[in-house]
């Protein structure tokens, strides 16, 4: 088989180096200049022996998505794997150990579930890791080998890669890697000597890899964040991770707090002291964080929450990813409480939203929610990152002499942006509030009061759409079947229009990082423009949808997908295949 | 009722037939050491020579085995059987359990001690997989050496010229006769295929095989030094009883069956080219190659497993095409 | 302590306007006449005078409460927050700007009630903060209803047949959750209060003051006089290096001991940071 894309899972428990598996996997094949996509799932108990799988796609094509099934996939652990079978494409391939220790009994065998339409293959993955390396270890390598023989990859892209990953380690650490690596292609070689071709253009240039939450940490660290405080959850807490390693060696700091209360409280005491500070939680956490945002809302405090979005509601499904936070981001809290809500739809935009969310939140004093969910925030993914956005675009309103003489914190203006002065500046001191509060920042709850100071906040939401980028428009401009989306889904949906394309079904995407506030001119023409619209997401409700509906008077059609998986691209071009023929009719 | 049937061949898949279609709620399981759907051996050489495509090797399509309920493990072998437990252990340690069990292993080219140690350097053609590898290497071989008997030895002498290959066929017997003694043109076999433009050399083995630059270097017991492309070479066709070794089940060349097709073990059966066959007559054991066998055999396997009593009986001959002459043969005995 | 009227309590602080601290004097408080409040602000605005803290770099935090106001009666940047959560606020405001003098004021059902969960970690993370919890053993602003550090019996609108909880101890809790500087004072003592928020402000490190602070409309069980009859300054000689001793001592309510129980200095926050920023230059 002559291949341009190839999508391998490999599936095992700790130990078994499955996330080391798919980093060594897409590392050399960023190298070498190939699009890649990883997805890691690991299980939400931890146990010590809790599964996980590593899920790397890679082409010669940009991806926008894990796609549709498995070519490949590496059982390291006979019983744990038996589920991901399902996965595995028709005509598609799988290997298997055939030297764990022990008996294993038929319904726990990997093996014994395999169907004709798909391939197994026996690899005694142990046995070999142990000759290379004496030891367990390895055992992934031995599958990397193995791998690379069948799609006939060149092996020394592996080689390096090892290299680069073990190069600070011993190197006899390095070498008995290699040794298993070549053990696993020899052993492939040797029993299984006709194999498939994956055709590389060896022109490219290696690519650069990264994942969501890294692209928001170093996005964010890029753009002058100076503190973070936030509570460790799935998926969120590598964006702390990185922050707790960099912030200090800028002169800021990451403080983990007692709770996302505490973490959002802290984020906004160094708003209020000038600096940019931000939290990264999920669903949970957000939920919790809800007064607090009002308070950044009523106080006109700057705060940046980023929200990688998990399966819910309640602790939900802490390693599975749905996009069902966009209510509670968008309305969620006490009172008319407008905040802006932003939502990436790949890492590339992690890295220049979280950047515009800063200039945003310092410039028009509102809190803003990122949200990024579980697929993105810890899939890998290659990118280009533009790192040359203007740091000037946004700034904070200081206050004119004038307006320090007789300081007005919550001064009326046009734009509904007020002069801000910080602790530690002279010439004026304020103090603020979550009460309803005069010009001046003393409470007050006087009946004009209310209504001036409420449509102030709300202006705000008026005057940056100036600073908003505009929506996206992709696909076929002529095209009668429109769709509309938002966070990663948009991936799946791109491919799931290359599919509809080439059964001749033309389409046209609208997609903004922008959720609220919107051009919403260009997403009215969009929809004029369209004989029927499509709205895939993944919760049951259809929250996008309703905020359209809404906001647009449109009747979609609604694709809700309550997922624990990224959406299949094949089950939106089924979508719009049936959209099409409706059409027709 | 779990019927476990080790061989995907025609033996194999023919009771696996046989036992669904008789009995619907038997369990059936077949696994073999295959990567391929069970699929028409005899056919490889017409498959080779482009003569038929790939999907018409086909013996037996998922289609089938869906509809039949049958569950197929390719790919997969047995190491070992244990008939009081009932239970058999696969190459990657899985056990499973059966009621009835059927070996239809099939046989295979295979070396001798002389040959052995150039195993990497010999190709065979013996399976799909063989045949798919030798398909991608056809190209580029102008000189081929084959070295063995029997008439796939015969077929592969054939289609290898067919394809206007240049042919060296080494024998260890006074004249190439592939063992069909039995042939209804006896003594014309040599002369027509060197008419054919077959180079065939007599009284002589293989002892030694080299990789040179551009192929091999073959020695022979007479010294002559031979260069070539490719080398096919076996000694004998062999049943492959591997997974019995460690077992009760009789053997001698073969497993040994009655004319129910029963082995030595309880609830174990053997079917095809692995069994040597107690032959009321001759009052002797005797190894039944060939596909009319086969079917047959896997037919009985699988009646009797459900139950019945059937008997084999002896097939006398078969029919093959050799360069447009019809051969009618009952061979290896 | 007998009751002021309230013009009584506005004319003082009309004068004070003109005393020495009125650069720290802002927006007159809203507090109930002989509220005990006042002397936790006039402490306050001593200690800023005494030790000079400029008003733009003075930052005082509260939560939400009667005590919640203070923010708006003293001249610096303030942050009147959410309920319970003044701590982690002022904590974000002094890691990200640690030259601010940050203080923070609550109340007792603000402090170790709804925020009862933030207090421990900032006194065992040693943050650069000064936190005067004024208690008064009730939540005065909704009129009436039984706090965290009521005592058992007290009747009140939500606690009709009597509390039925014992009460915390907000000195030893900060004692337990290892705050360097712990005191308790009286808002009769006026002179007592000013000493110690001075004292508590030059801390380098988390410092705590326990201000019983009566409140002379809702709380009819916890009142000055009950206060002023259990009080007593303590021990002489009292070693405020020994933290168990300050616990016994802190625990006692007969008396109901006052003064500097506990104060130890060792590297706040902000000196382990430096540490770990510094030891990343190189």
């Amino acid at each position: 088989m002559k291949y341009s894309e190839i999508t391998i899972r490999f599936c095992g428990i700790a130990g078994d180096g499955i996330v080391a598996s798919g980093k060594i996997l897409a590392g050399a094949c960023a190298n070498i200049g190939l699009h890649v996509m990883v997805n890691n799932i690991y299980s939400a108990e931890i146990r010590g022996l809790g599964k996980s799988s590593a899920t790397i796609r890679f082409s010669t094509e940009k991806l926008y998505s894990m796609g549709d099934g498995l070519d490949l996939l590496v059982g390291m652990m006979s019983k744990e794997s038996i589920i991901d079978l399902r996965d595995v494409k028709v005509g598609g391939n799988v290997i298997y150990d055939t030297s764990t220790i022990g008996d294993v009994a038929e319904e726990d065998s990997l093996a014994s579930h395999i169907t004709p339409e798909i391939q197994g293959h026996g690899l005694p993955i142990k046995k070999l890791a142990n000759e290379a390396t004496g030891t367990n270890q390895g055992k992934n390598l031995v599958a990397i080998g193995a791998i690379c023989y069948f799609y006939s990859l060149p092996p020394e892209m592996f080689i390096d890669q090892i290299r680069s990953v073990f190069a600070h380690k011993e190197e006899h650490i390095i070498d008995i890697n290699i040794k298993a690596f070549n053990l696993g292609y020899e052993y492939f070689r040797e029993n299984y000597p006709l194999n498939n071709q994956f055709e590389i253009d060896k022109r490219s240039e290696p690519r650069a890899l990264t994942s969501g939450n890294d692209a928001i940490a170093k996005g964010a660290i890029d753009c002058g964040l100076k503190f973070f405080a936030g509570y460790p959850i799935t998926p969120a807490t590598k964006i702390m991770e990185i922050a707790a390693k960099e912030l200090p060696k800028l002169g800021g700091w990451t403080l983990q707090m007692e709770d996302e209360i505490a973490a959002i409280g802290a984020v906004l005491g160094a708003w209020f002291a000038g600096k940019r500070a931000m939290t990264a939680t999920s669903g949970p956490g957000l939920s919790l964080m809800s007064e607090m945002i009002n308070m950044s809302v009523m106080a006109e405090i700057p705060t940046i929450i980023v929200n990688v979005q998990r399966g819910g509601p309640s602790t939900g499904l802490p390693t599975k990813v749905e996009q069902g936070d966009l209510n509670i981001a968008l309305y969620g809290g006490a009172g008319d409480s407008p905040r802006v809500v932003m939502a990436p739809t790949n890492s590339e935009e992690c890295y220049s939203g979280i950047q515009l969310a800063f200039d945003i939140a310092e410039k028009y004093q509102t809190p803003v929610i990122f949200l990024s969910d579980l697929f993105l925030g810890q899939r890998t993914e290659t990118v280009t990152i533009k790192e040359n956005i203007d740091r000037n675009r946004c700034t904070r309103k200081k206050p004119t002499p004038e307006q320090l003489e007789n300081f007005q914190r919550y001064q009326i203006t046009d734009d509904g942006v007020s002069p801000l002065i910080v602790p530690g500046e002279p010439g004026a001191v304020y103090s603020t509030t979550g009460l309803e509060h005069s010009v001046t920042g003393n409470p007050n709850y006087e009946e004009d009061v209310h209504s001036m100071m409420t449509a102030k906040r709300f202006r705000k939401f008026e005057s940056m759409v100036e600073d908003l980028p505009e929506a996206d428009i992709l696909g076929e401009e002529t095209a009668d079947i429109g769709i509309a989306g938002w966070g990663s889904t948009i991936g799946s949906i791109l491919e799931g229009m290359e599919i509809a394309k080439k059964q001749g079904v033309k389409t046209k995407l609208i997609k903004s990082i922008m959720i609220h506030p919107q051009h919403e001119d260009s997403f009215r023409k969009f929809f004029a423009s369209c004989k029927k619209i499509i709205v895939p997401e993944m919760n049951y409700q259809g929250q996008y949808a309703a905020l359209l509906k809404s906001r647009y008077g449109i009747k979609p059609i609604e694709i809700h997908i309550p997922s624990v998986n990224p959406v299949s691209p094949l089950k939106i071009a089924q979508k719009i295949m049936e959209t099409s023929s409706e059409l027709s009719q | 009722m779990k019927h476990v049937i080790i061989g995907a061949g025609v033996a194999g898949i023919t009771a696996a037939r046989t036992i669904k279609e008789q009995d619907r709620e038997a369990e059936v399981v077949v696994i073999g050491d295959e990567l391929f759907l069970p699929y028409k051996r005899y056919l490889l050489s017409e498959f080779l020579s482009n003569s038929i495509k790939r999907d018409e090797l086909l013996f037996f399509s998922i289609g089938m085995l869906k509809e039949l309920g049958i569950k197929l493990r390719k790919g997969e072998h047995v190491k070992t059987i244990e008939p009081l437990k009932k239970l058999i252990k696969l190459h990657h340690n899985e056990v499973m359990h059966y009621d009835k069990l059927l070996i239809a292993t099939g046989g295979s080219p295979s070396l001798g001690l002389v040959l052995r140690p150039y195993k990497k350097h010999i190709s065979f053609y013996s399976s799909l997989y063989d045949t798919l590898v030798l398909k991608e290497k056809l190209p580029e071989i102008r000189k081929c050496i084959v070295f063995g008997n029997g008439v796939s030895c015969l077929d592969l002498i054939c289609m290898l010229r067919n394809l206007g290959k240049q042919v060296t066929y080494i024998t260890k017997e006074e004249q190439a006769t592939f063992a069909l003694n039995e042939y209804d043109f006896e003594g014309e076999l040599h002369t027509f295929l060197e008419e054919k433009g077959i180079e065939i050399i007599t009284e002589d083995q293989i002892v030694l095989i080299e990789e040179s630059d551009n192929g091999y270097k073959v020695e022979t017991i007479q010294q002559k030094m031979l260069t070539t492309d490719i080398v096919f070479a076996w000694d004998y066709y062999k049943p492959n009883i591997a997974c019995i070794e460690d077992s009760a089940i009789e053997k001698k060349t073969g497993i040994l069956v009655n004319v129910r097709l029963e082995t030595s073990e309880k609830d174990i059966y053997a079917a095809g080219d692995c069994v040597e066959i107690y032959h009321p007559c001759l009052k002797n054991y005797w190894i039944n190659f060939g596909l009319p066998n086969a079917l047959e055999q896997g037919k009985i396997a699988g009646k009797n497993m459900l139950g019945q009593n059937e008997e084999y009986k002896i097939q006398e001959a078969i029919v093959f095409n050799l360069m447009g002459k019809s051969l009618k043969a009952r061979w290896w005995k | 302590m007998s009751f002021l009227s309230k013009q009584t309590v506005l004319d003082e602080f009309k004068k004070a306007k003109e005393s020495k601290t009125k650069e720290w004097r802002d927006n007159l408080p809203t507090w109930c006449p002989g509220c005990g409040h006042f002397t936790g602000l006039h402490g306050l605005y001593e200690a800023a005078e005494r030790l000079n803290i400029p008003p733009k770099d003075f930052v005082v935090v509260s939560g939400i409460g009667c005590s919640g106001r203070f923010p708006f009666f003293i001249k610096g940047f303030g942050l009147h927050g959410l309920h319970g959560r003044a701590i982690p606020i002022a904590t974000g405001i002094k890691v990200a700007s640690p030259d601010l003098t940050v203080v923070v004021v609550g109340g007792d059902g603000d402090g170790v009630g709804i925020g009862g969960g933030h207090f421990p970690h900032a006194a065992r993370s040693n943050f650069n903060l000064t936190y005067i919890l004024l208690d008064n053993s009730i939540y005065g602003l909704t009129k009436g209803q039984i706090s965290p550090t009521s005592p058992m019996g007290m009747k009140s609108g939500t606690s009709p047949y009597g509390n039925i909880a014992r009460p915390l101890n907000p000195t030893t809790l900060a004692l337990a959750y290892g705050a360097t500087f712990v005191a308790r004072t009286f808002s009769r003592e006026r002179d007592m209060v000013s000493e110690l928020i001075t004292k508590a402000i030059q801390h380098k490190g988390f410092s705590f003051i326990h201000d019983l602070s009566p409140c002379v409309v809702f709380n009819k069980v916890v009142t000055y006089d009950s206060v002023n009859d259990a009080s007593a300054m303590l021990p002489e000689g009292h070693d405020i290096l020994d933290r168990s001793k300050a616990m016994t001592l802190a625990e006692s309510t007969e008396p109901i001991y006052q003064g500097l129980f506990f104060r130890e200095e060792v590297p706040s926050f902000d000196d382990h940071a430096k540490q770990v920023r510094d030891g990343l230059k190189d």
